[in-house]
């Protein structure tokens, strides 16, 4: 009985440890946006 | 022979009817033409409108950049609140598949246009790209302006470190400037390109910081593996045995 709930407990651990570490060093999504700027756009004013 | 006295008076009905008729005919005469209200302004005549109109108007094309571009921005919509950092990118770099020749498509007759020979602006001005990003209430760096100078087919690239030291979402504005310095004279102007809005979110795990879950993260490691290894031979074994089994 002792043996199981120990081993219960050491899984708990380590699913919290290791999502703690998942979530901190996930990178970070990132947002990507492209624009077409025609020749007009950089003329003299 | 009977001679008649003429009497000046039988000549003032016909000459009456006929200096009213040659008035009606004068006047008939100028209600065609344009009547002037003031001798000082000019007289107002539609048909040199219509002349000028007609004439296909040339208007000489402002100096442009030859080029056609595209502008990247590259930033983390989310990231973690506290000590960690992240990039945010804006790169202005050149468009090899951009087309400048106007082309139009009607009922399917492809009709391209002529090519506007545009005098260069690389020849006659040194060209900079100006970028800021205007980010409230985060750690921005560098946090002024950031100057490039822009030569033909070649890219800028600007790089801003971001930090947000709390939880939340922070909104800013990226700008791009371009900046013209005349080779002659030395004038100087200055036209924006582009001012993006962005968005980053900051968040915290549950309320822990970024540090605190990382060293929880490995402390927990640590002691799960303490806890669990007595059964490390047990589970040895099962697997080994089922191994066995299969076989």
């Amino acid at each position: 009985m002792i043996k199981r709930l120990r081993l219960f407990i050491a899984i708990i651990i380590l699913v919290i440890s290791i999502s703690l570490l998942v979530w901190g060093y996930l990178p970070n999504p990132h947002e990507t946006r492209i624009q077409p700027i025609s020749p007009a756009e950089m003329q003299l004013p | 022979m009977i001679h008649k006295k003429i009497h000046p008076r039988q000549f003032i009905i016909p000459g009456s009817a006929l200096m009213l008729i040659l008035a009606a005919v004068a006047c008939a005469g100028n209600s065609s033409a344009p009547v002037p209200v003031d001798s000082g302004a000019q007289p107002v005549s539609t048909q040199p409108v219509i002349a000028l109109t007609s004439q296909p108007t040339q208007i000489a094309p402002s100096p442009a950049i030859p080029e056609t571009r595209r502008l990247t921005l590259e930033f983390p919509s989310k990231m973690r609140a506290g000590v960690e950092g992240d990039i945010v990118r804006l790169t202005l770099e050149v468009d090899d598949l951009g087309n400048i020749t106007p082309t139009a498509q009607i009922e399917g007759n492809v009709v391209v246009g002529e090519t506007i020979k545009i005098p260069d602006l690389y020849e006659t001005h040194n060209v900079t790209a100006e970028a800021k990003l205007d980010l409230a209430g985060m750690e921005v760096q560098p946090s002024e302006a950031v100057f490039e100078p822009l030569a033909r087919g070649q890219s800028a690239t600007f790089y801003w470190s971001i930090r947000p030291q709390d939880v939340g979402t922070y909104r800013g504005t990226v700008w791009l400037h371009l900046n013209f310095r005349d080779k002659s004279t030395g004038e100087d102007s200055r036209i924006a390109v582009s001012a993006q809005i962005v968005e980053i979110e900051a968040v915290d795990f549950f309320g822990l910081s970024v540090n605190l879950a990382r060293t929880s993260g490995v402390i927990g490691s640590v002691i799960g593996g303490v806890v669990g290894l007595p059964f490390l031979e047990d589970i040895v074994k099962f697997l080994f045995k089922r191994r066995r089994q299969k076989a």
